[in-house]
């Protein structure tokens, strides 16, 4: 394990950002810290870089209690939101920084750091932008210069903390590609701090899901996306429509209210919500259509059923929600296709099934 | 053709008129009027008064002593400026208003202390005199007089900026191995150089106009602690105002000159390197 973290707290004033922590991160892998704001995952972050000092616990980087290191002993290579480069040095010399300022004994010859500086711009694709300011690059362009001004120094660990966040979404989806693409080549041992869902899905080989201050699951992108620890990582890993709702054998009754017990709580992704004029098998749950908003090539409907008035959000293709749209019929049927059922008592799912 | 675009933002006329005028009665006028004054005067008459040797100690005296407090004020008003701004520590608020102290109190009266602490009898004269060093009534007073006067133009000048300095260049350039010497010299000074070319200039101009707290710590001996507002006066009490305005008028030009160069400089470090 190249990065082992245990018992870490951190307190800022009463708030509490980080409630015991304990991971070990693999070597070589790209793991993303994920969490909504106020998680704790950029102060995790930090402290791994030794830019925030924890209140308790410890930190170990390849074996080595890293805990009173400072940061400049520590060779992590850190990535910032906002790039966060040199303004008066050219991006040449923000990339050669790193090497310059070795002491000589261990400083590499001019010639040998120019090479360097050069492989890595081209690594970024950046090679003709040497001499360019970073005043006058795009903040995709900036951001490759961090990435390398980062990797100049062969750190041991990468940290990257939301490094697409300031981007448009355009750029930041290439950038997206082109980082996982680059850990293939290098297989630098990385941790990526993101709120974006779909990007640690993308990006990463394995997902930590932070909230409070506390890990709430770890696990490879599948791993959580199908089977969640919780209804906050399933609420977090993409959108979910949540209701009380009663089982009697195994059929769903939807008049269930909030207080009233013999309740579970269901959980369905919008995609899983299948809708149909008929009824054919008699399972279908007749609702009505509130409200529509099309999405491209998706079409998000919002509904409400007829039974316990419960809100509903299906996403479907566009051409069954034009065959839906043109039937133009009151009531249309909601299918569940792959729905999960959460029960507090014992902190178990199980699947319902149709 | 159409009419030139007007600005966007409204009041361009009324503002720049505004400001010419205040500028006109404040600056121009007075200093057209030492001039045309100054030039009432042939030729070489005003080049006599200017190259006379006690009128070019006087210049040398005033610049030197200006530049280097000046210069002590650059680095000790740097070093003020960042205690006060990135360490906590109690009676911060009192130094920070102490700062200001010398914009506040007559300048005459900083000069009688500054020489009564300095003398053979003030406590700071006693200790320096074990090792020889005499301040009061030598050059090295007229120096620490304009210390005393120029050190808030830098401490207000560059306080500002550092409050602003982003903490992420420092923590970035600590992530490459960079120590506290290396992150201060290569990240952080070169984002202060403009603010602190500011100060200076502040500190320079203000210390040459200087006369209040100088004429009591220095002992105004023509050729040696003589400075060139002090030959002013002394002319104008002999009634000689051709000769009072020519160094006035040479005083100018030499000052304006220099800020001006000071300017450039900013300019050029605000630019910093591009190829």
């Amino acid at each position: 394990m190249s990065i082992a973290i245990t018992n870490i707290s951190k307190k800022f004033g009463d708030f509490v950002a980080l409630d015991n922590v304990n991971l070990s991160l693999p070597t070589g892998e790209i793991t993303a810290l994920l969490g909504p704001s106020g998680s704790g995952k950029t102060t995790l972050l930090r402290i791994i870089a030794g830019l925030e000092g924890a209140d308790a616990g410890a930190i170990s980087l390849f074996g080595e209690d890293a805990s009173r290191q400072p940061t400049k002993d520590r060779h992590v290579g850190f990535v910032f939101q906002h790039y966060a480069l040199f303004k008066h040095m050219s991006v040449f010399d923000n990339v050669a920084f790193g090497l310059k300022i070795r002491p000589r004994r261990t400083r590499p010859s001019k010639a040998v750091i120019r090479d360097k500086v050069y492989h890595l711009l081209q690594m970024v694709q950046l090679e003709s932008m040497a001499n360019r300011l970073p005043t006058e690059l795009s903040g995709g362009q900036k951001q490759r210069v961090a990435l390398a001004r980062a990797l100049a120094v062969e750190p041991k660990v990468l940290l990257l903390d939301e490094p697409f966040g300031a981007l448009d979404a355009k750029v930041r989806q290439e950038l997206r590609r082109w980082l996982r693409f680059l850990h293939d080549e290098i297989h630098l041992t990385s941790v990526f701090v993101t709120h974006d869902q779909e990007e640690a899905l993308e990006v990463s080989d394995n997902i930590v899901i932070l909230n409070h201050g506390k890990v709430e699951q770890i696990g490879s992108p599948e791993e959580v996306y199908d089977h969640p620890a919780n209804p906050f990582v399933y609420g977090f890993l993409g959108n979910v429509n949540l209701f009380r709702a009663r089982l009697d054998r195994g059929v769903l009754n939807l008049d269930q209210h909030e207080k009233q017990t013999g309740g579970v709580d269901f959980f369905v992704r919008p995609q899983d919500v299948a809708l149909s004029l008929t009824n054919d098998d008699g399972k279908g749950v007749e609702a009505k259509i509130k409200a529509y908003r099309v999405l491209g090539g998706r079409v998000r409907v919002e509904l409400q059923t007829l039974v316990g008035g419960k809100e509903i959000e299906a996403d479907i293709e566009k051409k069954q929600w034009q065959a839906i749209r043109d039937a133009d019929r009151e009531p249309v049927y909601l299918l569940f296709r792959d729905a999960k059922i959460y029960t507090a008592a014992d902190r178990t799912w199980s699947d319902y099934v149709i | 053709m159409s009419k030139p675009k007007k600005s966007q933002l409204p009041g361009f006329g009324l503002t720049l008129g505004l400001s010419l005028s205040y500028m006109s009665l404040l600056i121009f006028i007075p200093l057209t009027a030492l001039i045309l004054y100054a030039a009432k005067l042939p030729a070489a008459d005003f080049w006599e008064i200017i190259v006379d040797e006690r009128v070019k100690s006087a210049f040398k005296i005033s610049f030197l002593s200006t530049f280097y407090a000046a210069a002590v004020n650059f680095f000790l008003g740097l070093i003020i400026a960042w205690v006060l701004v990135r360490y906590q520590f109690f009676g911060k608020r009192i130094i920070d208003a102490l700062i200001d102290l010398p914009f506040a109190i007559p300048t005459a009266v900083a000069g009688i202390s500054l020489s009564t602490i300095f003398s053979s009898q003030g406590i700071m004269g006693k200790i320096l005199g074990v090792f020889g060093i005499d301040i009061s009534f030598s050059r090295a007073g007229i120096v620490v007089a304009l210390i005393f006067i120029g050190l808030p133009f830098v401490v207000r000048t560059v306080q500002p900026v550092i409050e602003e300095l982003d903490a992420e260049l420092e923590e970035a350039a600590a992530s490459l191995g960079a120590n506290f010497y290396q992150i201060f010299v290569k990240v952080l000074f070169p984002s202060l150089l403009p603010s602190l070319l500011t100060g200076f200039a502040l500190a320079f101009a203000r210390g040459l106009g200087e006369y209040g707290a100088i004429i009591f710590i220095s002992s105004n001996m023509p050729y040696q602690t003589e400075i060139v507002p002090l030959l002013i006066v002394k002319k104008l009490a002999q009634f000689n105002y051709a000769g009072a305005s020519a160094i006035g008028v040479t005083m100018l030009v030499c000052a304006f000159v220099l800020l001006l160069l000071i300017n450039v400089l900013q300019v050029y470090a605000k630019r910093r390197r591009k190829i």
